[in-house]
């Protein structure tokens, strides 16, 4: 096929697109189609608004669902990351807490038990874990 | 609109595509009809709009806004649907031989253009778009409101843009595509074109 055949063969599908276009989209002729074809423009609203709030609703529960799957992963990710930093015999809590500036609610460091130390370095992996999730989300 | 926010934009939206579809499923363009309200598969027309919708919904990611609206993302796969998985259906036993290649679909062609290959597939190859192109332009010789539009929407302008750049009213817009949608139906009608959607 040459250019212009090609050009001619656009040129015609560009029409019958617009003509498709004009006749659905435009007050008046699509008053006249719903006429002509006696459909009711109220009933194809009501259906169609009831099948969009149920997609909205369905899209939401999965949003729900990827949220709280997402949190459960982070979560054990920094149980096993925390467990295997206190496998690390090099590993001093003392010192992690002050390098990373740990809250520790006024409570003397000395007086953690091996369970206090494992939640307070799970809560602080977990949110940073979340931190940097949301990062690599918003970039 | 690259976003649809109010009830009110929702109920337009759903409008448009529902008669866009009820008049392809009517003037059954690619699958076989089966009654007056439902088609393969049992499906109806609210089926196909909101598979559409759905699409555009659970992937708005894949929705590009330069390479089209909304609605025309969501008829393009409305289409996409009908002929991927509605063709070539068992039930459809008046199109089997249709043809579709899925590697146009993921090409950077706006949403308009990508139906394009499914037009080519209705329409057939047989037709000299020469001849049937020069007969609509001698058709709207003269009429300088149907000539404007019809350079309008092969220059890729939309409703507004020809309103806007060739100074014309709503209604001479209007008017004009209406005469135009005549000249179109009566060079189907010449011509032996086998579509029906005008």
């Amino acid at each position: 096929m040459n250019s212009n055949s090609k050009q001619n063969k656009s040129d015609f599908f560009k029409l019958i697109v617009a003509d498709l276009e004009f006749s659905h989209c435009n007050r008046q002729e699509s008053d006249r189609y719903l006429a002509d074809e006696g459909l009711n423009r109220d009933s194809i609203i009501n259906e169609g608004m009831k099948r969009v709030k149920q997609m909205r609703l369905k899209m939401q529960s999965l949003k729900t669902q990827e949220e709280m799957n997402s949190t459960e992963y982070i979560k054990n990710k920094a149980i096993v990351w925390v467990e295997d930093l206190l496998k690390n015999v090099n590993f001093s809590f003392p010192e992690f807490a002050i390098s990373e500036k740990l809250i520790l609610h006024n409570r003397n460091i000395e007086s953690f038990t091996e369970e206090d130390i494992k939640v307070t370095l799970v809560k602080y992996f977990y949110l940073k874990f979340t931190e940097n999730e949301d990062k690599n989300v918003n970039e | 609109m690259n976003e649809i926010k109010t009830n009110k934009e929702w109920e337009d939206l759903y409008e448009c595509l529902y008669i866009f579809t009820d008049k392809l499923l009517k003037n059954r363009m690619w699958y076989k009809k089966l009654d007056d309200s439902s088609f393969i598969k049992g499906k109806q027309v609210h089926d196909y709009v909101s598979e559409g919708i759905e699409r555009y919904m659970f992937n708005p990611e894949k929705y590009k806004p330069e390479l089209g609206s909304i609605q025309d993302f969501i008829k393009f796969h409305i289409i996409r649907n009908l002929v991927r998985t509605d063709v070539v259906s068992s039930e459809n036993t008046e199109t089997l031989d249709i043809y579709y290649n899925s590697s146009e679909d993921e090409s950077d062609s706006n949403y308009i253009e990508s139906l394009f290959p499914y037009l080519e597939n209705y329409f057939g190859d047989k037709i000299d778009y020469e001849t049937v192109t020069n007969h609509i332009n001698s058709e709207i010789e003269g009429n300088t409101i149907l000539e404007e539009i019809f350079l309008g929407i092969t220059s890729d302008l939309k409703r507004g843009d020809i309103i806007e750049q060739f100074n014309m009213s709503e209604a001479e817009y209007d008017n004009g595509m209406r005469r135009l949608k005549t000249v179109l139906k009566n060079t189907a009608t010449k011509f032996g074109l086998k579509r029906q959607v005008i």
